[in-house]
């Protein structure tokens, strides 16, 4: 048994102590695909982790001089000679938004609840050069604007060499101006996607924006454009620089020699990267006037209209009524939303729904909302009109759009209470004879957010984390290797101790009493537990020296002892001899009772 | 007698050094500042339900969602309440693929919260209620464990680890006791612990994903220049995926229909 102890306390402990090793073998770090980059190219940025899998990637923001967008990690695990390597690498482009000598700082990343840091890293950012094979160029329709007024801008990109992949980089006009993809733009019908002959889409400043491929003239010769469409929105008064943007192009400037193991489709171009910079423009930005200003005016500017209507027109008191708002307008509409009906005179005469207003179809320049009202008397004859309040730029005054009334015709009927909704237990409104509705599950939705700190409480246990921390370690460890201990020290020092021979005498005297199949067995068996006990030879010990012996350290019991051995004697030279199971229990009584006695005495 | 009193001290003082061993320390924030964050993301998406323009909304939203995010991964506050957190705010901003790919964290550590229930449904609604990814047979068979309280489980597995090794050393120190008991204590402490064990390997062997592009185009292949679309359409942000293999910037994933295709990593969150 203690052998058994031992080695399943020697193999936890070496279970229980693996695990903290591999996880000093993570390193990180940073490096970038080029030293030198132009002001608005991308250059690579990757973190590199070696040793485990389970990396996640840091939010890489606020780079003093860059933008940095994630484009995702592989991971790759090799065996060699039976170890195992474990590399994770993070990308990211990054798009230096200004020249100079830039640093890329310090980053974090956390790897199994560890943090590492990457060293900084230093890049030359350059402004681009004009290029006579490309011309890019920036046009806005007007060079004075109302804050908030969109304003249509457009890039021309001139092609005088084939090239792929242009990508768009520039000012996203902070706290100055928005700048945004118009929306309209891809005819219905055309393929999409990237490889679109005629609409490709690519990404502007983060956002997918749809270019149109097209003709046009640089320096007199015809050459392919690419336009991209877009909305300006200045959002504060004064002076406004926009521009210049940059495209980073990868120009074909030959072609590889076909292999005999290439794919047919494969694209052998060889290309050069090149990033042509466009103009800039400037516009002055008026604030909008106060004089005149409606209460319910909230931003709008441009020219917009506002219609109204309602499904149902013949219903009664407290019915619902579905009521739709449509407006039009320039884009971009993401500033339009439903109106307030609680500040439009007439509708404190019908209930709101209490969700509030639905966002129904959104086609360019049109935005639908949709909402319930009830109507809460009989004497109503129409729902009022809707009103919107704008700021026209083209007669530089404020404007109130209004829809036509819908006319109603309502009938009286019973008053919506609560008590109409929502019933007590089992249906019981509380009012005899009047039954309640019963409540239905709503459509659903996300519940509120957790603000308490509770939120903040690392809920997660791993038993493989907590097995690897020094307390897990610990506690898996500890007690077979206490056990271990236990074991050995007990081994050695029982060799020396009375007690640990006494302990021996007795297992081995009873197991010959257990086998024993002859009265002299019997015999040996008393003998060798008085013989081990005592310090004395069992095969020399006789019944007269086993009753010397057992006087001698103090046993009453050295008679009954002889006796004992003297039956198993005389058994043994053919006289007449008890019965053996007679014996054998005698033997194992004297055997247990010397054992407690001597254990006492000792 | 005093060989062992040796033995076992050295042994004491092993485990002591163990125990107290200075661990790599986490480059972790104060508490002051996880609070301070937390406080700010909050009053961003607060901000963000009241400001009636989408666009600035979208913008707060986010700003909530990146503060969120750094103390789940900077700071390792691994809580479903927080990421139920972020894929509200994700869901609100019209991201529903980040949406899905954070309730489904908060799944995974509390598959019983309603508001993580009821935000997955609502991100897959918005997502266009794609098939979510079939269970397999190891999934389905230790499906149950993530129902256990995970601290009782080990809190239990601890208690008759060491219970059982005392019995043991009791034995070994030549005392009476039953000569199973310590051996049977061990092993049901192991058969508490497995489904936790298991489910954490299963979890770190089996990588599931979401897609988060809005059409993330899907390929036959680890290449666009050389295999055809696998799909007429780019897949939508919210597919539920399981990652099969990877090469390069390429992932191969399996649909929810089982159909496999091959997908940029950069437009899958792996959860």
């Amino acid at each position: 048994m203690n052998r058994l102890t031992s080695l399943i306390a020697i193999v936890a402990a070496l279970v229980a102590l693996a695990s903290p090793v591999r996880a000093q073998q993570i390193s990180v770090r940073a490096a970038v695909s080029s030293q030198r980059v132009v002001v608005g190219d991308t250059v690579t940025y990757q973190i590199i982790v070696e040793g485990t899998q389970g990396a996640n990637p840091p939010e890489l923001n606020g780079f003093d001089g860059f933008t940095a967008a994630y484009n995702g990690a592989s991971q790759n695990i090799q065996v060699i000679n039976g170890r195992m390597s474990q590399t994770v690498v993070m990308q990211w482009s990054l798009t230096p938004t200004r020249k100079g000598r830039l640093t890329i700082p310090s980053v974090t990343v956390t790897v199994n609840n560890q943090s590492y840091k990457t060293d900084p890293i230093t890049v030359s950012s350059v402004d681009p050069v004009e290029s006579p094979d490309f011309k890019f160029r920036l046009e806005l329709p007007k060079q004075t604007a109302y804050v908030g007024e969109p304003l249509k801008a457009r890039l021309v990109l001139y092609l005088g060499k084939e090239a792929r992949a242009p990508q768009f980089s520039g000012p996203d006009g902070g706290k100055a101006f928005d700048i945004a993809p118009a929306t309209e733009g891809r005819p219905a019908g055309s393929r999409g996607g990237n490889n679109d002959p005629v609409h490709p889409e690519i990404n502007f400043l983060g956002t997918r924006a749809v270019g149109t491929l097209g003709q046009g003239e640089l320096d007199g010769a015809p050459v392919a454009t690419f336009t991209l469409d877009l909305i300006v929105t200045p959002r504060k008064a004064g002076h406004l620089d926009l521009g210049p943007y940059n495209a980073g192009l990868q120009v074909v400037v030959g072609r590889r020699s076909s292999d005999l193991m290439d794919s047919p489709f494969i694209d052998r171009s060889v290309t050069q990267r090149t990033v042509v910079p466009s103009n800039a423009v400037s516009l002055e930005v008026k604030p909008l006037p106060e004089e005149g200003k409606p209460a319910g005016f909230n931003g709008l500017i441009g020219e917009y209209t506002v219609a109204s209507g309602a499904t149902t027109k013949d219903v009664n008191v407290g019915d619902p009524i579905p009521f739709t708002v449509k407006i039009t307008g320039p884009e971009p509409m993401n500033s339009v939303s439903a109106p307030d009906l609680s500040t439009i005179p007439g509708f404190e005469n019908f209930k709101p729904a209490p969700e509030g207003w639905q966002n129904g179809t959104a086609r360019p320049g049109e935005r639908t909302f949709t909402t319930t009202i009830r109507p809460r008397s009989d004497k109503l004859k129409e729902i009022p009109p809707v009103e919107l309040s704008f700021f026209d730029t083209s007669r530089g005054e404020y404007r109130t759009a209004r829809s036509y009334a819908v006319p109603l015709k309502v009938a009286p009927t019973k008053e919506v209470t609560s008590a109409d909704a929502i019933g007590g237990r089992n249906g019981a409104t509380g009012v005899p004879g009047k039954e309640a509705r019963p409540l239905h599950a709503g459509p659903g939705g996300v519940f509120a957010n957790y603000e308490s700190d509770e939120a903040l409480v690392n809920t997660r246990v791993s038993a493989l984390d907590l097995a690897g921390s020094p307390l897990g370690t610990a506690a898996l460890a500890g007690p077979p290797v206490l056990c271990l201990a236990l074991s050995i020290a007990r081994g050695r020092t029982s060799v020396s101790t009375a007690a640990g021979r006494r302990r021996r005498a007795l297992a081995h005297a009873r197991r010959l009493l257990r086998r024993a199949d002859a009265h002299n067995t019997v015999g040996e068996a008393v003998a060798v537990y008085v013989g081990g006990a005592l310090s004395g030879e069992p095969a020399a010990i006789t019944s007269t020296d086993a009753r010397s012996l057992l006087t001698e350290a103090g046993s009453a019991l050295g008679e009954r002892t002889e006796r004992l051995l003297a039956s198993c004697e005389y058994a043994r030279f053919g006289h007449a001899a008890p019965n053996l199971a007679q014996l054998k229990a005698e033997a194992g009584a004297v055997i247990a009772e010397l054992h407690g006695e001597l254990g006492k005495l000792s | 007698m005093n060989r062992l009193r040796t033995i076992l001290s050295a042994t004491a003082c092993v485990l002591v050094a163990l125990v107290c061993a200075p661990a790599a320390r986490a480059d972790t924030a104060t508490e002051a500042e996880i609070a301070r964050t937390f406080a700010e993301a909050n009053a961003r998406f607060n901000e963000a339900l009241a400001t009636k323009d989408k666009a600035a909304a979208k913008a707060l939203f986010t700003e909530a969602i990146v503060r969120w995010r750094a103390l789940a991964e900077e700071q390792a506050i691994h809580n479903p309440k927080l990421y139920v957190n972020i894929g509200n705010a994700s869901l609100l901003a019209g991201d529903p693929g980040r949406a899905l790919a954070s309730f489904r964290r908060a799944e995974r550590t509390d598959p019983t919260d309603p508001a993580v229930r009821a935000g997955l449904e609502a991100a897959r609604k918005q997502a266009g209620s794609p098939p979510p990814v079939p269970l397999t047979y190891t999934e389905r068979v230790l499906q149950w464990a993530g129902y256990l309280p995970r601290k009782t489980m080990l809190a239990s597995f601890a208690l008759l680890w060491i219970a059982g090794w005392c019995v043991l050393g009791v034995r070994v120190m030549g005392y009476a006791a039953p000569r199973l008991l310590g051996p049977v204590l061990l092993a049901v402490g192991a058969f508490v612990a497995l489904p936790v064990v298991a489910t954490e390997v299963m979890d770190s062997r089996i990588a599931h994903a979401v897609i988060v592009a809005a059409k993330a185009p899907a390929y036959n292949g680890p290449s666009e220049a050389v295999y055809q679309p696998t799909f007429k359409e780019g897949l939508p942000a919210g597919v539920e995926v399981r990652m099969l293999e990877t090469r390069g910037e390429w992932t191969r994933v399996r649909l929810g229909d089982g159909r496999e295709t091959w997908v940029r990593a950069v437009n899958l969150e792996r959860i």
